[in-house]
């Protein structure tokens, strides 16, 4: 039985007494049946078919009778079974809930979403919920669009300015005094913060469009490091802060791309220095683990706030430190570093105590692990 | 006059840029940008202590090569009549300036756009925004690169 209710806003709202809410299976299938999103359902051993939903089965091409004899290898002709195995891995162990993808198909983006669901008497299935993202993905690519082409025209201007003021900050023109340095260090300071976010905001764009070289060679990631940390050490000397090497690895050639590597590497650090408080330290490890490799940054700074976590690779969103304070930033940074790391197939992490620090990580999987070099037990050098 | 595209150019950019022995001195510049201009300038003439000719197109430029005599181009790649690529095809297709070395100024951070113009013989890409405290000693030190070698 039905009833209405008034909602505040005074709209007829149709609801169902808390009794009936547990449907019949009929009824429930039915909704499923109709659901604009497709559903796969497979068993989680052998991948074959257990059910698939309408819109599914319009996609794919099969009868319902086909849908039995099939397994989800057979929905794409470029399925790949070891990429779907090293992903599902996470849900089977029970680390993750569930595992969302977004994949590239002819007919236009999409996204994959996939649980694990174990049902009485009938064993453990993989539900995989698939959304058209086409409108989507249309919006954000023209907000991005305008976004950039705004940076693009603001970009010339800005080198120009940052010129102006470094030639005139170095005394090059005519020597300054105090007042006059100071007020021009404050326009240059802004200049190369306006400058960051307009980098950022076309290499978000760059890789949103498929426009950043991913090229994918064999790299020496403990030479990455070192490159990065003396690209960076300017920028730690001015915070006060050290920086450590602590690393037994010699060398380490995975298959991956130097240059998003750097700037992986460079975002992670920058962060940590910018977040240290002064006389703080800022160490960077490579470890082998099994035949993985783990990156990892860790900083002596407030940490983050779980809730705050859950923000931290989002696009313009710049997580609270769990001081309360901001740092200057494009809060672009890390949502960069997400989206290299996930084209990669690098998993990211964090793990932050607040008060204590945190420590971001990413790890290169085995397979991506040509070999690695050690000369020593543990080494510590400091920059 | 609309850009040229790289396909109105059948011949390849000089492969073989050469750099003479004697120190690096009179430099020919390109950018469309007049405050650029004065920026590079004072970085290579009053911070460094080259002589810096500058010109406002890739036409300018080319027109004015033999009178300038430079030793070295340093071309900004993005210019809306003749990019700072098509200068040095043209430059290159002419027998007096065919070896010309060129450096070039790009705002495109894109690493595949400048290993392309390395592999078809620049001596270097330089990403903008340029440090002007910095410039001259980043091109005295290509200069001594590209002389050992």
């Amino acid at each position: 039985m039905q009833q209405k209710v008034k909602s505040p806003n005074h709209l007829d709202v149709v609801t169902t007494p808390p009794s009936k809410q547990t449907a019949d299976p009929s009824f429930l299938e039915a909704v499923l049946e109709d659901l604009q999103h497709e559903v796969y359902v497979y068993c989680c051993e052998t991948l074959r078919i257990r059910y698939v939903n309408q819109a599914a089965r319009h996609r794919v091409g099969w009868s319902l009778q086909d849908a039995s004899s099939k397994t989800i290898c057979d929905t794409v002709a470029t399925f790949d079974i070891d990429a779907f195995h090293r992903k599902t891995a996470a849900l089977l162990d029970g680390s993750q809930a569930e595992l969302t993808v977004e994949l590239t198909f002819p007919t236009g983006p999409i996204e994959v979403t996939t649980k694990l669901v174990t049902i009485a008497g009938e064993g453990s299935f993989f539900v995989s919920t698939v959304r058209d993202l086409a409108d989507r993905k249309s919006l954000e690519n023209a907000k991005l669009q305008t976004v950039s082409t705004v940076s693009h025209e603001l970009r010339t201007p800005l080198t120009s300015i940052h010129g102006a003021l470094r030639l005139l900050k170095a005394g090059v023109i005519a020597k300054l005094d105090d007042q006059t340095h100071s007020v021009v260090d404050i326009a240059s300071r802004n200049t190369d913060r306006l400058l960051s976010i307009v980098n950022d905001i076309l290499d978000f764009e760059k890789i949103k469009c498929n426009k950043m070289d991913f090229s994918i060679n064999e790299m020496d990631l403990v030479q990455c490091l070192r490159d990065t940390v003396e690209l960076v050490s300017g920028v730690a000397a001015e915070h006060e802060v050290t920086l450590e090497i602590d690393n037994c690895l010699t060398s380490a050639t995975v298959l991956g791309n130097a240059d998003r590597m750097g700037q992986v590497i460079t975002n992670f650090a920058s962060n940590a220095i910018k977040y240290s408080p002064k006389g703080g330290t800022v160490k960077f490890s490579i470890a082998q683990e099994d035949r993985s490799i783990i990156f990892s940054v860790t900083d002596q700074g407030p940490g983050i706030a779980p809730e705050e976590q859950r923000a931290l690779f989002k696009p313009f969103s710049q997580a609270r430190a769990s001081d309360g304070s901001n740092r200057p930033g494009t809060g672009l940074g890390l949502a960069i570093v997400a989206a290299i790391l996930q084209r990669l197939e690098y998993p990211v992490a964090v793990i932050s105590d607040v008060g204590r620090g945190s420590t971001f990580s990413f790890r290169v999987p085995a397979h991506l692990v040509i070999e690695t070099q050690t000369s020593c037990k543990t080494r510590a050098g400091t920059i | 006059m609309t850009s040229t595209n790289i396909l109105d150019f059948p011949i390849a950019p000089n492969q073989e840029a050469v750099v003479p022995s004697e120190p690096l001195k009179t430099i020919l510049h390109v950018d469309d940008d007049a405050d650029i201009r004065t920026i590079i300038k004072m970085a290579l003439e009053t911070v460094g202590s080259f002589d810096v000719h500058q010109f406002a197109s890739g036409q300018e430029a080319v027109d004015a090569v033999e009178s300038v005599q430079p030793q070295l181009l340093l071309l900004d790649v993005m210019m809306p009549d003749m990019s700072g690529e098509d200068v040095w095809r043209k430059l290159t297709a002419k027998p007096e300036t065919a070896s010309l070395p060129a450096v070039f100024l790009t705002a495109k951070a894109e690493d595949s756009f400048s290993q392309e113009l390395l592999q078809k013989g620049a001596l270097a890409v330089i990403t903008k925004p340029v440090d002007p405290m910095l410039l001259s000693s980043q091109i005295e030190d290509i200069w001594q690169q590209a002389k050992a070698t």
